[in-house]
């Protein structure tokens, strides 16, 4: 019965309860938005890492992020292909260079020059043209989401990087560029004309390690083996650089310091009408009280109450999320929302209405029973 | 004790004397004192009293003459500055809050002048509240309040809301929901005080079949002299002290100023409703 209690106390005054879910679902859409951005994001800063095939990534030393590297000599990627269990490596240089537009604007892009035989690391999702084609010289890829950005409107186009000539060979689908520079996909050869990388220089080394080989072993032979560079895991660069990116720029303390924001103002607009809820039926907290229910019984009543408010406002924000997100389509910014960000979601907006809950339960376990012969 | 000897001076020396049906509550020197400025004001002052399952009672007195106080001390729900006060055996007085809560759950039942449903509730699942705080559960809850419901004559109306209830039909609601768990003692404040004077008739007759079985006491708050005329016994309260307890026609002057008091009250000895 405390159950029916509950649902009869908040759907009793629709326009209360339909506050309550104004509430509920705001802090559920700007909190899931917000972490949902951060994720993003944070993703986007690492895509270039998460999608190599390689254990191992050699750069200079006291680089702190893809994006960003001093070139070292290319003498140490045969140093690392001769480190025990290292079963290839490969060079991969990431830089900045200008793009011209057809119009005549500039661009900032980031080269990233890579070798197309090698399955290290790839331009992914290629919804138009052939990797293969990368293999010529003064060839790119770019994504589809930065043709407008860079003014290139059909496969074969030919386009301007730092004064060279470039024929677009192929379009991905959705890799986006943290920098806003976008990724410029060419081989390793023609980046090396794009970028101020030397000749005989390289930013990185992509490292695969046998099978049977451990990684962290040999990482430690690599550091041992080649001067000046540090040796990473994949996912140590990667959250490495999500780090970066995130947290010494500023950008991802701001998402959730706006995701904190909203559940504040979900907290205190859903404790202000939780509570107005409590108080209207306050006659009846207290004839129960008088009756003999137990704290826990009420406590419970008023809890169901969150709870059932919590469930309901967070199906509501969710799906709003989930319809903004598809509103927003590829051309918006990174929301990422998977399973568990979900379910987090799901936990922290029950957690939100239960604590909202407390100030009403405060003023029940101060009600005087005897206000029911009043 | 004293009251209940003169009773028993009164019957007849030949009459073999009838059982004595057990205590369902007894108070003993029981007082209440709020605190008022730097003094403190005696709301009620060392009452001492049995009442007996089977009984029917009725405390009256002007506003303030402190009947409420009392009521709600005997329910549990307020607590007692000094005095005991024993309902199966145990001291409510001397109880923690939850504990009290606990006996008030098991053994009192609560009626209202504004009868205090829950208005988003059905009639039934009015009942039923009261029989889950009891722990009575599922079919059985349901099928329990809908024979509370009938024993109050409102079957028929399980499935209405308060607000579709006349004031008589809510009250009975009240006593059904009082009636959960079938506990020894009910309360009743000021039952009719909201109702017409038929409604007021129907509800002081179930009030009195309530106690037919002698298993249940039932007091009852009241300004309404027409309720007394159904009881089996009227205390009347001045200031905080009993002043009379007696059947209503012949009622019993107690240790202090009854006589006066209830010279003043012929409606308590020639009550308009007969029973």
């Amino acid at each position: 019965m405390d159950s029916v209690l509950a649902v009869r106390n908040l759907v009793h005054d629709r326009v209360r309860l339909a506050i309550t879910l104004v509430g509920v679902v705001f802090a559920v859409v700007l909190i899931s938005i917000q972490i949902g951005l951060f994720l993003g994001f944070a993703s986007t800063t690492s895509s270039l890492i998460d999608h190599s095939q390689a254990d191992l990534w050699i750069m200079a030393a006291g680089t702190r992020n893809v994006d960003q590297s001093v070139a070292f000599s290319e003498r140490k990627l045969y140093q690392a292909l001769a480190v025990p269990g290292v079963r290839d490596a490969t060079r991969l240089n990431v830089d900045f260079a200008d793009f011209q537009r057809p119009d005549g604007g500039a661009e900032s892009v980031l080269v990233v020059g890579l070798n197309p035989d090698n399955d290290l690391l790839r331009p992914w999702d290629i919804v138009e043209g052939d990797l293969r084609d990368l293999r010529y010289p003064d060839t790119i890829m770019i994504d589809e989401l930065y043709r407008n950005k860079l003014g290139v409107t059909h496969l074969g186009q030919t386009v301007e990087i730092s004064g060279h000539r470039a024929q677009v060979v192929g379009f991905t689908r959705g890799i986006r560029s943290f920098t806003q520079s976008p990724y410029v996909f060419t081989s390793t050869r023609s980046a090396l004309d794009y970028s101020r990388v030397g000749i005989d220089q390289t930013k990185y080394v992509l490292v695969k390690t046998d099978p049977s080989a451990d990684v962290r072993t040999v990482q430690a032979a690599l550091a041992d083996s080649i001067a000046d560079v540090d040796v990473r895991t994949t996912g140590e660069f990667s959250r490495m650089t999500q780090f970066y990116w995130m947290f010494t720029t500023g950008a991802g303390l701001a998402l959730l310091v706006a995701a904190f924001m909203g559940l504040a103002v979900g907290i205190v607009v859903v404790s202000q009408t939780l509570y107005a809820t409590t108080v209207a039926h306050l006659a009846e907290f207290g004839t129960l009280r008088a009756m003999g229910a137990s704290n826990r019984y009420i406590h419970g009543v008023i809890i169901r109450q969150a709870v059932m408010a919590a469930l309901l406002g967070y199906v509501i924000g969710m799906l709003m999320t989930l319809i903004c997100i598809h509103m927003l389509g590829d051309s918006g910014p990174a929301i990422l929302v998977p399973g568990w960000l979900g379910a987090l979601m799901l936990v922290v907006t029950v957690l939100m209405c239960v604590a909202a809950a407390l100030i009403s339960i405060k003023k029940i376990t101060r009600l005087d029973p005897a206000m029911v012969f009043k | 004790m004293i009251l209940n000897g003169l009773k028993l001076l009164s019957r007849r020396d030949d009459e073999p004397a009838p059982a004595l049906a057990p205590e369902a509550i007894i108070l003993r020197n029981v007082s209440k004192n709020y605190s008022a400025g730097k003094g403190a004001l005696a709301a009620v002052s060392a009452v001492s009293l049995d009442i007996r399952c089977g009984e029917l009672t009725v405390l009256m007195g002007p506003s303030g003459s402190g009947k409420t106080t009392l009521l709600s001390m005997m329910g549990g729900i307020l607590r007692p500055t000094e005095g005991e006060i024993i309902i199966c055996g145990q001291d409510l007085a001397a109880m923690p809050e939850e504990q009290r809560s606990a006996m008030r759950l098991a053994h009192v039942g609560f009626v209202f002048q504004s009868y205090n449903l829950f208005p988003t509730l059905t009639a039934r699942q009015n009942v039923e509240v009261a029989l889950d705080l009891k722990g009575i559960k599922g079919r059985q809850r349901r099928r329990s309040a809908l024979a509370l419901l009938d024993q109050v004559e409102l079957s028929d109306k399980a499935d209405e809301y308060p607000a579709d209830l006349s004031g008589g039909q809510k009250q009975r609601v009240a006593i059904a929901r009082a009636l959960a768990g079938s506990p020894n003692l009910i309360l009743a404040d000021e039952p009719t005080g909201a109702l017409d004077s038929v409604a007021g008739r129907r509800i002081t007759k179930l009030f009195r079949e309530l106690t037919r079985s002698k298993e249940r006491a039932v007091v009852i708050v009241t300004h309404d002299s027409r309720v007394a005329g159904f009881a089996d016994r009227v205390i009347q309260i001045e200031d905080g002290l009993i002043v009379a307890d007696g059947p209503p026609s012949r009622p019993n002057a107690g240790p202090a100023t009854l006589s006066a008091t209830m010279v003043r009250r012929p409606s308590l000895v020639e009550p308009a409703w007969a029973p």
